[in-house]
C-alpha cells in the first residue's frame, strides 16, 4: 500500500528526514517511536503535504502512484489520512458542513454523484456513536472550545466519516486521559480492515496497550534505526530512548 | 524700485457650478476647500480624479425592476428609486414617504455634505410614526447609471417614539460607469425605538461618498451593516451620536475590494450621555492590489459614565499587494468605563487551509469556505435571515472571482 523509499525531507534548510525507508501493507498496523525531535511529525507531515516541508530526496508510493506529486487534497481523496497532532479550529465552518464539503470533494475527484443527505446524516449518527461523540460538537464551528480529548476524538470521527485506506495518527494519545484514550483507540480497532491500514506515531508505549502494532519501528535523527514486533515497544518503555541511542553508537 | 503685480486666480472650487450660491448653504460650501491627503480625515483616499472629473447632472432613465431584482429580489419590500439623483416615480411606492424637496437647514462643515446639502436633487423622507413598525421593510436604491453624472441625494429618516423600520439601502451603478455618487442621510432614532439599515453597495466604477449621521435618543437602537462589494473609489462615513442614556449603536461592515478597487470606512461613535452601549465589528477581504481603510473612533465624554464600547476591525490579505489601512481611536474623558479595540491585518490562516485540504477539500474550496466564515461573523448579525443568506452569496461570488 505504501512504499517510502530514501525519503529525506528538510524545514528552512534544516535536515530532519535523512533517508526514510518503510513499507505498510494493506491490513498492517505500524508504530513509529521515538524521542522528541527525531522527525516523527515531520515524517506525518509530508506524507500529508504539508507545503512548509521540502522533500529533497526519495520517492512515496502510495496504492501505485507517486505521492510526493500529488496535491494535499489529492492524497486525500486516494485514501490517506492524517489525524492531526494539533487538530486546528476554524471558527464559521461548521463540523457538518466541513464533513460534507470534505465528503462530496473526495466524491467528485472520484468521479461520483454527491453524497445524498439522508446517507450522510445516517452515516454521521453512526460513526459519532462510535467516538462517543456529543451531538452539539458536531453541529459546533470545526474543534472551536473543544477540549483536548474531544478534539482527538474529532480527528478519529472524521477519520470514520471518511474511510480512509490508510490512516496516520500523530501523536493522537498526547493530552488524554485514560478514558479518552481508551475511547479513541477502540474507534481506530473497530474501523480497523484487512484492507485498510493504520500508522500510529507515538512518543510512549501506552497506545500500543490498546491499538497493539504489527511492526514497531524507531525514528532516531531522521533515520529508522530498529524495527521489531509489538514487543520493542515494551522493551523502549522499560529502557528508555537511551539504550537504543546507545545501541545505535556501538552498533 | 518697481513693483510687479501679480494676480492670484483662485481655481474654481470643485462642484461649485452645482451650488445655488445666493443660498445659504451654497455660501457655507463654497467658504470649504476641497479635501486633501494632507487631511488627516483624508489620508489614506486620494480624490484627485473626481477632483478634476467632468460631470454634469443627468436625468438618464436606465434602471429597470429587472437589474435591482438581480441583485435583490424586491418581493416583500417597498420600492424606491433614486437614480442619477433623480426619483424614479414609475418604479417607486411612496405610500408613507414623501419626496425630500427642501435644502437641508444644516450648514456641515464636511465637504461632501455642505456639496449634497447645497445642490441635492432629492431624497426621501421617511418617518416612522410612534409604536408602529413598518408594513414592509424598505429598499432605497440609490444609483449612478450615466457614468458622467453627479446624484446628490439627500435623506431623512425618523424612527419616531417606540417604532420599528428595517431599510435595505442598495448603492448602485453601472459595472463601467464612472459616475459620482454622493448621498447623505440624516437619521433620528427616537427613543424606544429600533432601527436597523442594510448598506449593500455594488458601484462598478463610481466614485461614492456617503455620509450618515445619526442620532440616537434614550433607549432606542441604531444598527447599521455596511457591505461593500464592488466599488472603485468609495469613502462611507458614519457619524453617531448616543444622546440619551441606554442608546445603543452597533455599526457592522464587511469590505471585499478586489482589482484595484479602495474601500474606506470611517466610523465616529461618540458616547455622549451616561449607559450607553456601541459595537463595531468590521471585517475586510482584500485582493489583487486592492486598498481598504478602516478608521473607527470612540469619542467618550466626561458624563457618559458606565459607557461600554467595543470596536474591532479584522481584515484578510489575499494577495501581497492588497493594502490595508486600519486605524482606531479612542478618546476617553469619563473614568467609569469598558471601552476596547483590537485590530488584525494578515494572511489566510496556513494551519486552517491546511487542515481543510488535508481532508480531501480543494485549496480554492477551503479559501472559500474560510473567508465566507470569517464575514458570516458579521453577516449573521443581520436581522432577515433571508437577506444574510444573499449577502454570503454575493461575497463568496466576489470571492471566487477573484
Amino acid at each position: 500500500m505504501l512504499q517510502i523509499k530514501n525519503l529525506e525531507a528538510s524545514i528552512e534548510e534544516k535536515q530532519i528526514l535523512k533517508g526514510i525507508n518503510l513499507e505498510i501493507k494493506r491490513g498492517e498496523v505500524h508504530a513509529i517511536m521515538g524521542p522528541n525531535g527525531s522527525g516523527k511529525s515531520t515524517l506525518a507531515s509530508v506524507l500529508a503535504g504539508k507545503e512548509d516541508y521540502e522533500v529533497t530526496n526519495g520517492s512515496v508510493l502510495f496504492e501505485g502512484k507517486e505521492l510526493l506529486e500529488l496535491a494535499p487534497e489529492d492524497r486525500a481523496a486516494e485514501g490517506l489520512f492524517l489525524a492531526f497532532q494539533y487538530p486546528v479550529e476554524i471558527p464559521g465552518v461548521s463540523n457538518i458542513n466541513f464533513l460534507k464539503t470534505a465528503i462530496n470533494s473526495i466524491r467528485e475527484y472520484k468521479g461520483m454523484q454527491p453524497i445524498p443527505a439522508k446517507e450522510f446524516l445516517a452515516k454521521v449518527k453512526e460513526k459519532k456513536e462510535l467516538v462517543e461523540l456529543q451531538s452539539t460538537l458536531t453541529n459546533r464551528s470545526v474543534n472551536e472550545g473543544f477540549s483536548g480529548g474531544e478534539k482527538k476524538r474529532n480527528e478519529i470521527f472524521q477519520m470514520a466519516m471518511l474511510d480512509p485506506k490508510l490512516a496516520i495518527l500523530d501523536e493522537t494519545d498526547s493530552g488524554l486521559d485514560i478514558d479518552a484514550l481508551r475511547i479513541v483507540a477502540n474507534g481506530v480497532n473497530k474501523l480497523k480492515t484487512k484492507d485498510n491500514a493504520v500508522l500510529l506515531i507515538t512518543h510512549y508505549q501506552r497506545l500500543l496497550d490498546y491499538i497493539v502494532p504489527d511492526f514497531v519501528h524507531v525514528l532516531y535523527q531522521g533515520r529508522i534505526i530498529k524495527t521489531g514486533g509489538k514487543e520493542l515497544a515494551l522493551e523502549l518503555e522499560e529502557k528508555g530512548y537511551d539504550w537504543i541511542q546507545e545501541t545505535e553508537v556501538s552498533a | 524700485m518697481e513693483l510687479t503685480q501679480t494676480t492670484i486666480v483662485a481655481k474654481p472650487l470643485p462642484f461649485a457650478d452645482f451650488v445655488s450660491p445666493e443660498s445659504k448653504q451654497g455660501q457655507n460650501f463654497l467658504n470649504l476647500s476641497f479635501p486633501t491627503t494632507r487631511n488627516e480625515y483624508w489620508k489614506y483616499t486620494r480624490l484627485g480624479k473626481l477632483k478634476t472629473a467632468k460631470l454634469k447632472v443627468s436625468q438618464t432613465s436606465n434602471i429597470t425592476v429587472e437589474t435591482i431584482n438581480n441583485i435583490v429580489a424586491i418581493d416583500g419590500y417597498q420600492l424606491v428609486v433614486f437614480e442619477n439623483g433623480f426619483l424614479r416615480n414609475d418604479l417607486s411606492d411612496l405610500t408613507g414617504i414623501e419626496e425630500n424637496k427642501m435644502l437641508s437647514n444644516k450648514l456641515s462643515n464636511e465637504y461632501f455634505t455642505a456639496l449634497s446639502d447645497a445642490s441635492f436633487t432629492s431624497g426621501i423622507n421617511l418617518k416612522v410614526k410612534a409604536n408602529t413598525a413598518l408594513t414592509k421593510p424598505l429598499l432605497l436604491v440609490n444609483s449612478s447609471s450615466d457614468s458622467e453624472s453627479i446624484s446628490n441625494i439627500n435623506h431623512n429618516i425618523t424612527t419616531q417614539q417606540g417604532s420599528e423600520a428595517m431599510v435595505c439601502m442598495l448603492d448602485l451603478a453601472a459595472a463601467d460607469g464612472s459616475g459620482f455618487l454622493n448621498s447623505v442621510t440624516r437619521i433620528n432614532a427616537e427613543s424606544s425605538s429600533n432601527l436597523e439599515v442594510v448598506n449593500l453597495q455594488v458601484l462598478g466604477k463610481a466614485t461614492a461618498i456617503q455620509n450618515i449621521y445619526v442620532d440616537v435618543a434614550e433607549d432606542a437602537s441604531f444598527k447599521h451593516f455596511g457591505f461593500s462589494l464592488i466599488g472603485q473609489l468609495t469613502r462611507n462615513n458614519i457619524n453617531v451620536n448616543l444622546n440619551k442614556t441606554g442608546a445603543y449603536a452597533e455599526l457592522n461592515g464587511v469590505y471585499v475590494p478586489s482589482s484595484s478597487h479602495h474601500i474606506d470606512n470611517h466610523t465616529y461613535i461618540d458616547h455622549i450621555a451616561p449607559n450607553c452601549n456601541s459595537s463595531e465589528l468590521y471585517r475586510g477581504i482584500l485582493s489583487n492590489t486592492a486598498t481598504g481603510v478602516f478608521n473607527g473612533k470612540v469619542m467618550v465624554r466626561q458624563a457618559a459614565q458606565k459607557t461600554n464600547a467595543f470596536q474591532a476591525n479584522n481584515n484578510i490579505l489575499l494577495s501581497d499587494k492588497a493594502t490595508m489601512n486600519s486605524k482606531p481611536e479612542l478618546e476617553i474623558y469619563a473614568d467609569d468605563v469598558k471601552c476596547s479595540h483590537g485590530s488584525t491585518t494578515g494572511q489566510m490562516d496556513k494551519d486552517a487551509l491546511f487542515y481543510l485540504q488535508a481532508r480531501g477539500i480543494k485549496k480554492t474550496a477551503a479559501v472559500k469556505l474560510l473567508v465566507t466564515a470569517f464575514a458570516d461573523d458579521v453577516v449573521s448579525r443581520v436581522s432577515d435571515e433571508h437577506l444574510a443568506e444573499l449577502i454570503n452569496a454575493m461575497i463568496e461570488k466576489q470571492i471566487s472571482e477573484n
